[in-house]
């Protein structure tokens, strides 16, 4: 069997893990500002990492990560190569400054569409930043590839890829012929542990950029959402403490005072 | 035609849930005739499945027109048939803007249709309007795991937006007079390019946490599995009470298994409206509290008094829920 090819698109995005007072918003510029948090790969696209990685284990199997941006942090974006991924490459250009999903599709296929090759496509379900969860199905469409999304476990049987995806209630498991593209959920699992030591011994390793002229991009095709409002969100109640000594005592109180105030 | 004097429609896509109008489509219609309304337009139901009869009975008292498209090759959803079929759809009705609920299976939808109809595409939405203005169409949704509120203007004709569960009030006004028309696209099955080999259902019973009266929900803070069994005896004794109490999670349990993904409460989760959330040992995280947020009390339990989930609960209380949660039940079994 031919060594098969996954291509695992990662976002880079500030922690959205991160305190809810780290993002704030220039109004003004209709901004999103975060302080005091570092960028990260987007959770979901280290769960399709993690899907790969998997697949890796198993099969003769080449991981290609691939990266959009304006101006992308490599040190963070590494961390995929010392996870165990076998290539990184970076799509590069100050064209590619917060585009639509649309536009970053047709970036990210234009790229695909270039080199040709691969089997696989893995892409989060959705990204922590704008929460759209859209790009994985249009470059799909763009690429004209089956589509399995919300994977809670990828397998590959033959010339296909096997994939369990949420639905109400429970899963189905769809079956597509590669290449196809597949969206990833968190259910497949976290990204394996990653040393300093793996961190360190990737840190040199070269990685290929494109910039928009490479991937002769139309930049007339290029598009960015409209926004018109935008403001930080942060509720802010009044909560009503539970008094008592031990905790014992706090959990009786509690339910007096929900008896009390007509919760019961 | 002259195009200011064409009425403008909005298309909502209808789910069903148990044989009738799902819940979630019913707030769809809701910011379907805020909009239609402030347009002075209509707004069409699209109706698409295998035995639908029960559906199209009763939405036929929300929607203006309604398109009924009927096919046992219909029965169970597949994207790409759904996605053509609306695009066909579309074509004949000619509408501002296709709504639908941000459910898992338009989650996939949603973006399928868009691409289709070269659309504009705003995801899990939790209001709409129309700038009185321009007449464009205004999406406002969270983003940033819910830190921030966004308004995208949109600027296709039509648009496509998903709307989120429990974010919107159900409609109300029962207008009547519906008509229902056959439309029947022809469906292409071999446009499916994924094969469905099994549907595997985790839970027999429904759990329906979005209708739940109660649901006490675990996160992080639960560090051995049996802590859940505090949960589900608080459940028991909720249940005296109230009719609906459901376990429900944030993802740190359904990421260790501990509980089935359809009970993760959250951004990528289920949404609820309970009248009582009780959340023990959860931090609160923004991403958490997006699908709990139109909760009418929330009491929150947890051991970190710095923990985020205080600033959004109505009740506190700090403390290990090893210790709170059994001297909680044992009291509640006294006054229930």
């Amino acid at each position: 069997m031919k060594q098969l090819q996954i291509l695992v698109c990662i976002k880079q995005v500030p922690d959205p893990e991160g305190p809810a007072d780290a993002f704030k918003v220039d109004a003004e510029a209709k901004k999103v500002v975060h302080v005091g948090i570092p960028p990260v790969i987007n959770p979901f696209d280290e769960n399709a990492l993690e899907a790969a990685l998997r697949i890796k284990n198993q099969f003769d199997t080449k991981v290609t990560v691939l990266s959009m941006g304006e101006k992308l942090a490599q040190p963070i974006l590494r961390k995929a190569l010392a996870a165990g991924a076998d290539e990184l490459i970076l799509l590069e250009d100050s064209h590619f400054k917060d585009l639509d999903s649309y536009s970053t599709a047709y970036v990210l296929s234009s790229f695909i569409r270039r080199i040709g090759l691969y089997d696989l496509i893995l892409t989060g379900r959705q990204a922590g930043d704008w929460d759209f969860g859209v790009t994985g199905l249009f470059i799909a469409q763009m690429l004209q590839f089956p589509a399995a999304t919300l994977a809670r476990k990828v397998d590959i049987r033959g010339d296909c890829v096997i994939v369990e995806k949420l639905c109400k209630d429970g899963y189905e498991v769809v079956n597509a012929k590669m290449p196809a593209l597949v969206t990833v959920s968190n259910e497949v699992g976290e990204l394996r542990y990653i040393s300093v030591r793996a961190l360190q011994a990737v840190s040199k390793k070269p990685i290929k950029i494109f910039n928009a002229v490479d991937l002769e991009i139309d930049l007339h095709k290029l598009t960015q959402r409209t926004i018109c409002n935008l403001f930080a969100f942060h509720p802010e109640k009044q909560c009503k403490f539970v008094e008592g000594e031990p905790s014992q005592e706090k959990g009786k109180n509690l339910a007096t005072l929900m008896k009390k105030e007509g919760l019961i | 035609m002259n195009e200011s004097k064409r009425v403008k429609k909005v298309l909502v896509l209808v789910e069903g849930e148990n044989g009738k109008v799902a819940s979630v489509t019913l707030e769809v219609l809701g910011l379907a005739r805020k909009v239609a309304d402030s347009l002075q337009g209509n707004v069409c139901a699209a109706v698409i499945g295998h035995e639908i009869r029960g559906i199209l009975k009763e939405i036929i008292y929300f929607a203006d027109d309604v398109y009924s498209t009927e096919s046992p090759l219909l029965a169970d959803f597949q994207a790409d048939i759904y996605s053509s079929a609306l695009e066909d759809l579309s074509q004949e009705v000619n509408p501002f803007l296709i709504l639908m609920g941000h459910t898992l299976n338009n989650r996939e939808l949603g973006p399928k249709l868009a691409y289709r109809l070269g659309a504009e595409l705003i995801t899990d939405c939790v209001d709409l309007e129309v700038d009185q203005r321009t007449n464009a169409l205004l999406c406002t949704k969270p983003v940033y795991g819910g830190n921030v509120i966004a308004t995208f203007k949109v600027e296709s004709e039509p648009g496509v937006a998903t709307v989120r569960p429990k974010a919107t009030e159900p409609i109300r006004q029962s207008k009547g007079g519906g008509k229902v028309t056959d439309f029947n696209p022809v469906i292409d099955k071999s446009s499916v390019r994924t094969l469905l080999v099994q549907r595997v259902i985790e839970e027999e019973e429904n759990a329906s946490l979005d209708k739940a009266d109660v649901v006490v929900s675990g996160g992080r803070g639960i560090k051995e599995i049996e802590g859940l069994k505090e949960l589900q005896e608080l459940i028991h004794v909720l249940k005296r009470r109230f009719d609906r109490v459901e376990l429900g999670a944030s993802r740190p349990l359904v990421d260790r298994g501990w509980v089935i993904s359809s009970r993760q409460i959250g951004l990528t989760g289920e949404k609820v409206a309970p009248e009582l959330y009780i959340a023990v040992g959860i931090s609160g995280t923004s991403q958490h509290l997006s699908g709990i947020l139109r909760s009418k009390k929330i009491i929150a339990i947890n051991s970190d008094p710095k923990a985020p989930i205080f600033q959004s609960a109505d009740y506190g209380v700090i403390g290990q829920y090893e210790d709170v949660v059994p001297a909680l039940v044992k009291k509640l079994k006294e006054l229930l």
